[in-house]
């Protein structure tokens, strides 16, 4: 007899697939092209080469960038759902990217260097998500009160961007509208990104199995020996912190948390010991495709990544809620 | 308390908001045993099996299951040796049958909770047993109630715990399944020291099924003993405030699938 997920698993190998082949094209595509023939000896053989150097010191760090941020959003993306118990539930819903921007706005104001933003980001972030948590704590962990909570915390911080932008002087706006529309340009440091990716995925797929009863039921879940509180107050904090991780690189990118989870869904199904790394895979590979596009499409000019990912994920999102009528999934 | 008992209630109350439902409840659950519980519809039937499952708790008294308190246990090791069928709540939308039934072996599984070759043999041993093989790898939410509810049963049968707590299993059965699910429920669970308490609103296969009642009014007042003691006429009538005769004394037809 098979395990109903072993039927399952080449469609993972498939998803890996797909972003090895993202990861491909990112590497070679760009100002200077280098043949995919060529692209696996220079990638261990640095011979110092204008190719070479342009692949290793800038288009390697920022593709792997991309893809660990765009994994981190689609984990996140699908821990939110289940958290939240709503299929609209995105990485941001609960306003960790806008404690993130009010931070880094403010640090824009002040004229901090731009080594300053990732720190300042974070910070912002992770104090949005213990002010949601001291919020929240008080009560039973409720998903609407959560999400509630969540939702307008999060219209707090956008009315306080609203008030930087509009306090901003002219000079320094475009960086701030910039990054509040997620830019990859100045990731280059993959090793960070990539350590929570794995982190994440380790934690939630020890998750999994009580991840799966929780979604066809909370009284299922109680009855069959989950603990929901200990479970949502971690699936919480986990998923904000691959939130602020992916925010305090990249700004608010928008979409990959949202896609990213449904279409993996509609691909490998809903259990998530497959669904976590789908995702990964997806969000990453989603990223990268629309980084590449950001960076080639009107070279040597550079567009923010955020408005590519809405514009690739607005048709594709009502494409997929299309395809499957009355699921709502 | 005797050694031998699997559940043993000692002055439970419970209570909804100000409302007193049962006061001063004491029951004791054996091995063997197939509890009925009857009552009106809000006299605290389902609060009351989730206060068993330690899943809701009691206004007063205590609750024990195999000597020790309820709160003493941990819940996963509890959910192995307790199982609760519920009234269907959610609906998850991206699994199957199967694996809504293999959810029952939780917590018999490792740390990442992967099967092994045994769980899915349970699983689908426990699918086959409700008659449900052929649509197995059907989405929950595509079956009809009845289906559901046998899904429910067979994800329960999976769990294979040693006390099982049904709350109203014939809920959206056919009669003849209703029968039929009540056989197989009360099989399994009350053989090899298993014992079930099972809520349900009809008074003939509480009586054909269930060797001892508990009738709860929901008034505070509660009757719990034999069949032959709380199973008659008189006592349902007290239960439900309207009289309640025995189909003999009918003159017109009166069916039943027992």
């Amino acid at each position: 007899m098979h395990h109903p997920l072993s039927r399952r698993l080449p469609l993972l190998a498939g998803l890996a697939l797909v972003a090895l082949a993202a990861l491909a094209l990112s590497l070679t595509v760009g100002s200077v092209a280098i043949p995919p023939e060529q692209l696996w000896r220079l990638l261990w053989q640095d011979d110092g080469s204008v190719p070479a150097r342009i692949l290793h010191d800038l288009r390697l760090p920022r593709t792997l960038t991309a893809f660990f941020i765009g994994g981190l959003l689609g984990v996140a993306g699908v821990l939110m759902q289940v958290l939240l118990r709503n299929p609209l539930a995105d990485p941001y819903v609960l306003g960790v990217s806008g404690g993130a921007a009010v931070a880094v706005l403010l640090a824009m104001l002040l004229g901090l260097s731009a080594a300053w933003y990732t720190p300042v980001a974070f910070s912002g972030a992770l104090a949005s998500i213990l002010l949601l948590f001291t919020l929240a704590h008080r009560e039973e962990w409720n998903a609407m009160r959560l999400l509630l909570t969540g939702i307008v915390l999060a219209a707090g911080w956008s009315a306080f961007i609203s008030l930087v932008l509009s306090l901003a002087p002219a000079g320094r706006l475009p960086g701030m509208l910039f990054w509040l529309m997620g830019d990859l340009s100045d990731a280059l440091q993959p090793l960070l990104p990539g350590l929570v990716l794995a982190m994440a995925l380790v934690t939630s797929l020890s998750l999994a199995p009580r991840l799966n009863l929780v979604v066809r039921g909370a009284l299922r879940a109680r009855a069959l020996g989950v603990e929901l509180r200990p479970l949502r107050i971690q699936v919480y904090l986990l998923a904000s912190l691959l939130t602020a991780t992916a925010v305090s690189l990249a700004g608010t990118i928008g979409f990959i948390g949202l896609v990213a989870p449904h279409l993996t869904r509609l691909l490998i199904g809903g259990d998530h010991r497959l669904l976590l790394p789908g995702a990964a895979l997806t969000g990453g590979s989603l990223l990268l495709l629309a980084d590449t596009a950001a960076r080639t499409l009107v070279a040597p000019m550079q567009l923010p990544v955020g408005v590519l990912t809405a514009l690739l994920g607005v048709p594709l999102f009502l494409y997929l809620l299309n395809r499957t009528p009355g699921r709502g999934s | 308390m005797s050694s031998g008992e699997l559940l043993v209630l000692e002055q439970v109350q419970l209570r909804r908001g100000t409302r007193l439902l049962c006061k001063g409840l004491e029951l004791a659950i054996s091995p063997g045993e197939c509890w009925g519980i009857l009552g009106p519809n809000g006299a605290g039937k389902s609060t009351l099996l989730q206060a068993m499952a330690g899943l809701e708790p009691v206004a007063a008294g205590r609750i024990f299951f195999d000597g020790r308190e309820l709160a003493e246990w941990q819940r996963r090791t509890l959910a192995r040796e307790l199982g609760l069928l519920f009234q269907l709540d959610e609906e998850n939308l991206t699994s199957t049958l199967f694996e809504t039934v293999l959810g029952g072996r939780h917590p018999h599984l490792g740390t990442f909770g992967w099967e092994t070759a045994r769980d899915l043999e349970i699983a689908r041993e426990a699918v086959r047993m409700v008659g449900l093989e052929a649509l197995a790898g059907r989405s929950p939410h595509t079956l009809s109630g009845g289906e559901r509810q046998r899904m429910e049963i067979a994800a329960l049968l999976a769990q294979s715990p040693r006390l099982a707590l049904l709350d109203e299993p014939t809920n959206h059965l056919d009669p003849g399944q209703q029968v039929a699910m009540l056989k197989l429920l009360k099989q399994r669970f009350t053989s090899q020291g298993r014992a079930m308490v099972v809520v349900l609103h009809d008074l003939n296969l509480a009586l054909a099924f269930c060797e001892r009642l508990l009738l709860l009014r929901g008034d505070g007042n509660w009757r719990a003993g034999s069949r032959q003691k709380t199973g008659t006429p008189e006592q349902f009538s007290w239960l439900y405030r309207h009289p309640v005769r025995r189909c003999s004394e009918l003159e017109e037809e009166c069916l039943s699938f027992l």
